[in-house]
């Protein structure tokens, strides 16, 4: 499409880089410049431009309204499990075990003896990681 | 100091955790469905806790944990749901489309009216009828935001790739949502 005027930079290439221009996308200053030049001076280009702007935005709106599931709660917790018994297979740990051990001694002549001895024992668990 | 193996993967739990919803929300897209979509997320997070070391801290996880989604995708659910691949005959006939659309005044303020209207569902439905890759495109870019060089990363096709199906995939989204419109009788061509 053209006005039919003479520009600097012609419309099919203003068109063709209106998405380039509203993506952000075009990194030189002066090729930014010379499109909003033209725009300026052609209004078939702006009125392209405008509702080039305006579906954009207006796609962009749809897009992410309607994209936006949360997942669910249980498989939030499960992927939390998941990687934290991942971690802990690269982790030791230490168990504390306490035994008591009681006896009583009773003599002939009626004296009760009683003994108690209480053993801790601590044990080291490694899980390999590689 | 160095971090220990213990304090990175606490680290990867914080960070990485906190975008379980985006990532589903993209896995939606890519595999249709809420089963697959689960399983690719989980084999995504799984996938990126065991490489979490060659993550460079300070750099875009969220743009990492989407590479790693995307390139599970395309390399495991793809091959599985034995989708086919968009031929080049296909792509010429969306370009041809896309580029005969030119539309007049009359049509444009049809279009705009038509999206509108546009209720979630068929938006979600033309985003699942474009062909795959310009959908990843399209998300990455509209919903996501990412820009296009980030996306040829993601993805790992080179820039100009992805400015085509990105265009492409914005024209076929937009040739789709007007023949809902049509369909549904909203957005028909306004009469003075």
């Amino acid at each position: 499409m053209s006005c039919g005027e003479p520009h600097a930079t012609p419309c099919v290439e203003v068109l063709g880089a209106a998405v380039f221009l509203i993506d952000g996308e075009i990194e030189e200053v002066s090729r930014v410049r010379d499109i909003e030049t033209h725009l300026a001076e052609c209004p078939p280009c702006r009125s392209e431009m405008d509702h080039e702007r305006k579906t954009h935005q207006m796609l962009h709106d749809l897009l992410t309204r309607s994209c936006c599931e949360e997942a669910p709660p249980e498989f939030h917790q499960q992927l939390a499990m998941q990687l934290a018994a991942m971690r802990n297979q690269s982790t030791e740990f230490f168990a504390e075990f306490t035994r008591t051990e009681i006896s009583i001694q009773i003599e002939e002549f009626g004296s009760v003896e009683h003994h108690e001895i209480t053993i801790e024992t601590t044990q080291e668990f490694h899980f390999p990681n590689e | 100091m160095r971090e220990s193996a213990e304090e990175r993967n606490l680290r990867f739990e914080r960070d990485a955790l906190a975008f379980t919803d985006q990532l589903y929300s993209a896995a939606l897209r890519y595999t249709k469905n809420p089963h697959d979509a689960k399983d690719l997320v989980q084999d995504t997070y799984l996938k990126a806790f065991a490489s979490f070391h060659q993550f460079e801290p300070g750099t875009n996880l969220k743009a990492w944990l989407y590479r790693v989604l995307t390139t599970t995708f395309i390399n495991s659910y793809r091959k599985a749901q034995r989708q086919p691949q968009i031929a080049n005959a296909e792509l010429e006939d969306w370009q041809l489309a896309a580029s005969a659309s030119h539309t007049s005044d009359q049509g444009k303020s049809a279009e705009i009216q038509a999206l509108e209207n546009m209720p979630d569902s068929d938006v979600k439905r033309a985003l699942a009828e474009i062909p795959e890759e310009f959908r990843i495109a399209v998300y990455l870019a509209d919903v996501e935001g990412f820009a296009y060089k980030e996306i040829a990363e993601i993805v790992g096709v080179p820039t100009g790739t992805i400015m085509s199906r990105l265009h492409r995939g914005r024209k076929a989204l937009r040739i789709l949502l007007a023949d809902y419109a049509k369909e549904r009788g909203y957005g028909k061509e306004v009469t003075s």
